[in-house]
């Protein structure tokens, strides 16, 4: 018995009531337990948050995300855990996310529940805007890997729209469409891909898809896209134009916190589920910001237990909105995503040979 | 010649306009005179003056300076360059080629210089400089020896200049070094690295409660500009602060101290918010390796301070100092690391904190006073430039 198990009898009730505000009770709940299962994390805590006292959102101490590309860190004994996610690095660090069983499954459960509410219960024929190798190649294992293999429990049977050389096979998506003709068709792939490999190679080859009774959920992050100056808007709009669908939703998540996603409703909002909020901070000073403010994202997730992922700090950019803003009746907290905060040149000494 | 690209520089027809293995003596009036001409035109050009780094340089070259430094070169009239030095610069520190290039040339040197691949509006300022006055008649051999290139990664012409040169200097991270010492070198080849190194203050607690408000205010510019200029990342930035006295004077200072140097920071020092980041993962870093969480005070701005842990290699950047109190001066010697650098003091002299780690084997290369922790010289690492980048002649 690890000292963590005092927390499992109020987040298993936690996970079975559904529909509900994250509740900043649980996240402290989660604190503790992580500060009584995780040495680094408890010692940083005591370091950096001495005379925190409960309180809001705010008040929960946060961890950067990075912490997670520098450190091993986790709350359960090394027996216990149950798989290693890793997530892309751009510069060569990955951060390295022990999962033990509890919280994989609460990560499945949270991850149906957010695609129900917008997707139905169903599940459908599904069409990967990606290749197969992807998947396939274990030493290739990605965070694509993970979010391909995660939304594929939604498929009943599943096509992959790319040859290994990330071009479009269009002979293999017509045949798919035409097997599942009348049927929902759910599109899953990466922003950047469904660009690049869909909508730029239609275009190209003036070739159309129908897969206007389709959704598509897309996620991965708009770096490389705005890059190409390619706005949400101006993606849709493209998507309508050689597909001919118009259910095109992006997500908002990471890898250190698989589940708790942020789902783009019919409104083009992201909101936080059930399990989750965000707050936005002062990226120089770290101070919470209101609503409307732009700053550092830190996002909350009440379902991470088997590492210390429940607060954590990102390095995107963004703002919040208050939920009950929006029409479409999802009353999670929005956020809206500027990109991704640009290391400046660090002065000093070292790393000297560039 | 204008800075040389990569692609230029590896095409190789450079080298016939270079004449490499070039050597002056020591005493060559021309070199000084040169430089002297270089510091007159960075001083008069107004578009220098928005660089500090640049007005230092341009100090730094002046004839009163420079004929200084040689004077105190033993028997320099029978002391020559050792011919071609190539100089790989860091990314990191603008002017640091230039100082480089100088310590070579002041020793009777040519140069071949490697400039980081970003080129800072100062680089540009200074090779232009450089390039206008060694086009002057009686500059022109000097100008023959010296080359500003910018080379790929893994330059082959680079490695062949490397194996003929005469000499070496490399400023960098250890990994930088590790990989040019790794290359083929001429076995006469003088080679000097800078490593990475860490660096401290020490500061006397009732000689600053001493100073007067205006003093006070001196002094926390000074540290500031030890440190936060260059988000305390330089070699020589202090990174422990030693305080000096009885607990209680030491408690009063300290809280005076890191007041003043908050009100400075507040005014003038934006943190990058990745380093900020960078920061907070440090105290994790620095937990970790004390295996206890280490006590922060943070008082509302940049300047953190780490209480009860001083050993080890600490990442101690972006405002980030241990604070360790000392009452006798005779404790310092054991609180210094292994690759400690610059030790800037207040309030007790150079000299005196010399003589005290003396007998211990004085593990710092520098004691200089606070303010002065990035003033480059001649002397630098422990290591004497003239001296280290000539040959002594011996006649009879």
């Amino acid at each position: 018995m690890h000292p963590g198990n005092r927390t499992t009898h109020w987040f298993r009730k936690n996970i079975s009531r559904k529909g509900r505000i994250v509740d900043v009770q649980d996240l402290n709940a989660l604190t503790e337990h992580h500060m009584a299962a995780c040495k680094p994390y408890a010692d940083y805590v005591r370091s950096m948050f001495p005379a925190q006292r409960p309180g809001d959102l705010a008040a929960v101490p946060y961890l950067p995300v990075r912490a997670f590309k520098r450190f091993d860190l986790k709350s359960v004994p090394d027996a216990e855990v149950y798989k290693v996610m890793r997530s892309s690095g751009t510069s060569g660090e990955h951060s390295r996310i022990y999962l033990d069983k509890e919280t994989a499954q609460q990560q499945t459960r949270s991850l149906i529940d957010i695609f129900a509410a917008s997707f139905g219960k169903a599940r459908f024929p599904m069409l990967v805007i990606d290749a197969e190798s992807t998947v396939k190649d274990r030493l290739k294992f990605s965070a694509r890997t993970a979010a391909i293999n995660g939304f594929s429990m939604f498929s009943r049977s599943r096509c992959f729209a790319l040859k290994d050389d990330m071009t479009l096979d269009l002979d293999r998506v017509m045949a798919f469409l035409q097997t599942h003709k009348g049927r929902r068709i759910f599109v899953f792939g990466f922003t950047f891909l469904i660009w690049t490999a869909l909508v730029e190679q239609l275009r190209q080859t003036g070739k159309t898809l129908d897969l206007q009774d389709a959704f598509i959920l897309h996620g991965g992050g708009w770096k490389k896209l705005e890059d190409r100056k390619v706005s949400n808007v101006l993606f849709k709009q493209a998507l309508a134009e050689t597909t001919r669908c118009k259910s095109v939703h992006n997500y908002y998540g990471m890898v250190e916190q698989t589940g708790t996603i942020f789902m783009e409703c019919a409104h083009g909002r992201l909101h936080a589920s059930p399990q989750s909020d965000v707050i936005i901070r002062d990226p120089q000073t770290h101070e919470p910001l209101p609503h409307g403010r732009p700053g550092l994202i830190q996002v909350f997730s009440t379902i991470q237990k088997s590492y210390p992922g429940h607060a954590l700090l990102t390095e995107d950019i963004g703002q919040t909105h208050a939920g009950s803003d929006c029409p479409c009746g999802h009353t999670g907290t929005i956020v809206e995503i500027f990109g991704r905060l640009q290391k400046a040149e660090v002065r000093g000494c070292s790393d000297a040979y560039s | 010649m204008p800075i040389l690209n990569a692609v230029a520089f590896e095409r190789g027809d450079w080298a016939a306009q270079f004449d490499f293995g070039k050597a002056w003596p020591c005493d060559a009036p021309v070199l000084v005179e040169m430089l002297h001409s270089v510091s007159g035109r960075i001083l008069r050009d107004k578009a220098c003056r928005a660089f500090p780094d640049l007005a230092t340089f341009g100090y730094f070259c002046r004839a009163a300076n420079t004929k200084r430094a040689l004077e105190g070169l033993t028997d320099r009239a029978r002391r020559f360059g050792w011919g071609t030095v190539v100089h790989i610069a860091p990314a990191n520190i603008p002017i640091n080629f230039a100082f480089s290039l100088v310590m070579g040339l002041l020793a009777g040197n040519s140069g071949i210089i490697r400039l980081p691949s970003r080129i800072f509006p100062q680089t540009e300022l200074l090779v232009d400089i450089f390039d206008d006055i060694l086009a002057r008649p009686e500059f022109q051999d000097i100008g023959k020896g010296i080359a500003f290139v910018q080379t790929e990664h893994d330059s082959a012409q680079l490695k062949q200049a490397i194996a003929r040169a005469q000499g070496l200097i490399v400023w960098g991270g250890d990994a930088t070094i590790e990989r040019f010492r790794a290359y083929e070198k001429a076995p006469r080849c003088a080679e000097v690295y800078f490593p990475n190194r860490v660096s401290s203050a020490l500061l006397e607690a009732r000689q600053y409660l001493d100073l007067d408000a205006t003093a006070q205010t001196d002094l926390a510019r000074a540290f500031y500009n030890d440190s936060f200029l260059v988000d305390q990342n330089a070699c020589s930035s202090p990174g422990i602060m030693f305080w000096l006295g009885d607990q209680e004077v030491v408690q009063r200072a300290k809280s005076v101290f890191w007041q003043q140097l908050a009100t400075l920071l507040r005014q003038e020092y934006e943190i990058d918010p990745v380093a900020k980041i960078d920061k907070v993962l440090d105290v994790m870093a620095i937990n970790m390796a004390a295996g206890d969480p280490v006590s922060i005070t943070r008082d509302a701005s940049e300047a953190w301070q780490v209480h009860g842990y001083a050993q080890g290699d600490l990442p101690l950047r972006f405002g980030l100092f241990i604070e360790v109190e000392l009452s006798s001066l005779t404790d310092l010697a054991g609180y210094l690391r292994p690759n400690e650098q610059t030790l800037t003091t207040f309030g007790v002299a150079p000299e005196e904190v010399y003589a005290n780690l003396k007998t211990d084997g004085c593990h710092v290369d520098r004691i200089v006073p606070v303010g002065q922790a990035l003033d480059i010289g001649l002397l630098w690492d422990g290591k004497d430039m003239l001296s280290t980048l000539s040959r002594r002649v011996q006649v009879g």
